[in-house]
């Protein structure tokens, strides 16, 4: 059995109903989870063929230090061709289902075809198996890992489910594990249930092994004395995740306001939806992810039951963006997204251009079904995400994504709606924060600030820090755009190594340059799996991980440097006040970032396609030669690569 | 020696699990480990540990633990 992985895959037709287990020698240039699923994803999926298609693979995977000691190393990577861009779709899931899996037996499951009627798959020591989902069809997804537990007499099953919204088809459905963890973005809950597939339910019992135990468990020792236990960001997210770190009282932190018009939110209105006012109404207990000493999130009641989270993300979704300041709503609309199966930053994302499109009179009674779309005021907008689910009203149109149902309402509606590759964004601090708004535009997944988007940013690095961490000139001032082309393409490539080992983004170099660096992965991962990469090996690649998908978004969306726009309300609007008054996103600045972050990618800049000379250096002349094959010519002679 | 575990501490990462089953087989099996996390319906936890626990000397459940809900002592 090899170290740090299973050695095994999980083949599902669901179509023929057939399930085939295949050993595989692991990838030592995709090394594993995002890395290996984008890999055979570029292989797999056809020309031709949205991600709906029952030809159209969707594929999970857990990275070789799942499973382990290894602080935090619990992520499930999702990936697929994405609904709502048409390019990449991954996304990534914390909580505890990519460990049991990897307990199951099996390091990725790649599923194909759609099956006949509704079905789970279950997969555990004992069993694989398609079992009918009939009677659980229809439930939400808390409900259904219910169900699934009572049906197969184990309550130890962990699961990721669809609930109502991927059933119908929701193009920003997700899938959810943990009743809150969610793999948000691309329509991952969409494919699923045009699949017909309700749930995967896993269940463990089989060992995972590593190459050297005593010099892992010494070395994790070491690490969480001297790094975790001394780090300001682990002290601050024990106390109460993200909420705790974003929500400082008098900071007067960027936020995304009423659909991201404004950047600021007075004190007062955040002081009424606070961490502590959550805490103090409704706090069961702090929660960990599996093997994760940072324990970031937190179990809360909402009515008669209990709910992961809330994180910064999904209040930024359903408070600030929305306007809402009551703390019992707040959590009603976030449990009612993670029940219903809906990504929260795509449904506050449609739900705020609504409410903006309505108090503009770009929409009026007649197209709410007589409703009223205040700011602040929840309760339309309950109805409103029933609507969504359901396909009725304006829900219907919404349920097709914050770009399309700009373009079916027209009437200047477009103006409102903020989205990058035909992606809904619902973010902070794009105005004022250049790299982070780069990094959030250039994600190959369309948009969002989980890729190269630095956190870091916001800690004003002194330039022989950055100098130091990342080879690159002083990136104090985050409203600057020097530099930021060079720090983006480093944090993209970084973030994959990141997924393909099944860490998580949160407690590592994205907020805090000490946690996880590429040397410190590469320890690890060394000891994992007896493999001998380096830091720049794992590096190297992640910058092939980066430019495959940029070559899949090529091929499938026809992607470029004319799609890498500035989302013009953040280029007409600027911040109002606070200490980023006045910033705004800048054409010509962000053209300068471009140009850079092309140049450090070993891109070409004007296309902002990887050039073939690129794409031999990171070993990637065959998976070129596929988009050859199909009409498109890649340029020649790009830059040098930053790596 | 003794382990003594605070269930109301937990949060759940069940490092100690993992920690255990490597001390006891070279491996992480969470099913092969002495101490076992379960979640309650209601959001709670609950930490047992089973008959096959040997009190270790030196408890990896106990070092790995980040909220000090498991405690190794003499007695």
């Amino acid at each position: 059995m090899p170290h740090g992985r299973t050695g095994k895959m999980l083949w599902v037709d669901l179509t023929a109903g057939i399930c085939r287990i295949q050993a595989h020698d692991g990838s030592p240039a995709f090394i594993g989870g995002r890395g290996i699923n984008q890999r055979l994803l570029f292989d797999l999926q056809p020309e031709g063929r949205d991600g709906l298609h029952p030809d159209s693979p969707v594929l999970l995977s857990a990275g070789p230090l799942v499973g382990t000691l290894v602080p935090g190393a619990c992520r499930l990577a999702v990936d697929f061709r994405n609904i709502v861009t048409g390019g990449v779709g991954s996304a990534n899931l914390g909580g505890h289902f990519a460990a049991e899996m990897k307990f199951a037996g099996f390091d990725q499951i790649v599923i194909r075809g759609r099956s006949p009627r509704p079905v789970y798959l279950l997969v555990s020591p004992e069993t694989v198996a398609l079992r009918d989902a009939t009677t659980i069809w229809g439930l939400d997804t808390w409900e259904t890992e219910n169900r699934i537990k009572r049906l197969e007499n184990e309550p130890r099953l962990k699961t990721v489910s669809i609930g109502p919204a991927g059933e119908n088809g929701v193009r920003f459905a997700c899938l959810i594990g943990d009743r809150g963890r969610a793999a948000g973005y691309g329509g991952s809950g969409a494919i699923f249930g045009a699949k017909r597939l309700k749930a995967i339910a896993v269940r463990g019992g089989l060992p995972v092994t590593v190459a050297r135990p005593e010099a892992l468990l010494d070395e994790l020792m070491r690490f969480n004395r001297e790094t975790i236990e001394t780090s300001d960001f682990v002290r601050i997210h024990r106390q109460g995740g993200t909420l705790a770190a974003y929500l400082r009282p008098g900071e007067n932190r960027p936020h995304a306001v009423c659909n991201m018009s404004g950047a600021f939110w007075d004190n007062a209105s955040i002081a009424a939806v606070d961490r502590a006012v959550f805490d103090q109404r409704s706090l069961v207990r702090r929660h960990a992810c599996f093997a994760c000493p940072v324990y970031c999130s937190a179990v809360y009641r909402t009515g008669d039951r209990v709910c992961e989270g809330l994180q910064a993300n999904s209040w930024r979704a359903f408070a600030s963006n929305l306007r809402i300041t009551d703390p019992e709503m707040v959590m009603r609309l976030h449990a009612l997204a993670n029940r219903y199966g809906l990504d929260g930053d795509h449904t506050s994302a449609v739900l705020a251009w609504a409410v903006e499109c309505f108090q503009e009179g770009i929409i009026g009674r007649n197209d709410t079904g007589g409703m009223e779309l205040n700011w602040g005021d929840g309760d339309p907008l309950i109805r409103l995400m029933g609507q969504i689910v359901e396909g009725t009203g304006l829900g219907a149109v919404l349920a097709k994504g914050l770009d399309a149902a700009a373009g079916e309402i027209g009437r200047d509606s477009r103006r409102l709606a903020i989205t990058a590759h035909g992606n809904a964004l619902m973010e902070a601090a794009m105005r004022s924060h250049k790299a982070w708004a780069l990094g959030i535009v250039t994600s190959t997944k369309g948009g969002g600030h989980l890729r190269g988007a630095p956190a870091v940013e916001a800690r004003r690095i002194p330039p022989e820090v950055s100098r130091a961490c990342f080879g690159i000139g002083d990136i104090q001032d985050p409203t600057a755009y020097e530099n930021k082309g060079q720090l983006v393409t480093w944090y993209e490539n970084y973030k994959g190594v990141v997924d393909m080992t099944g860490l998580c983004y949160l407690p590592s170099m994205w907020m805090e340059l000490g946690l996880f660096t590429p040397e410190q992965i590469a320890r690890f991962h060394s000891l994992v799996t007896g493999g001998e990469q380096t830091a720049a090996d794992l590096m190297q690649a992640g910058a092939r991980l980066q430019t495959l998908e940029h070559l899949f978004n090529i091929l499938h969306a026809g992607f470029g440097r004319k799609d890498v726009r500035v989302p013009e309300k953040l280029a007409r609007i600027p911040v109002d006040r606070g200490p980023f008054a006045g910033q705004r996103l800048e054409p010509q600045g962000w053209e300068r970032m471009l140009d850079d972050y092309y140049l450090a990618h070993g891109y070409d800049a004007a296309s902002g396609w990887p050039t073939v000379e690129r794409l031999e250096a990171l070993g990637l002349t065959e998976a070129g030669r596929r988009l050859a094959a199909a009409g498109i010519d890649l340029p020649s002679a790009g830059g040098p690569a930053m790596m | 020696m003794s382990i003594t575990v605070d269930s109301r501490r937990c949060v759940g990462c069940r490092l100690c699990e993992l920690a255990c089953s490597l001390a006891r087989c070279g491996r992480f099996n969470p099913d092969q480990a002495a101490i076992r996390i379960i979640f309650e319906d209601d959001g709670t936890l609950t930490i047992a540990i089973t008959e096959a626990c040997l009190a270790c000397r030196r408890p990896l459940c106990a070092a790995f633990c980040p909220v000090g809900a498991i405690v190794s002592g003499e007695n």
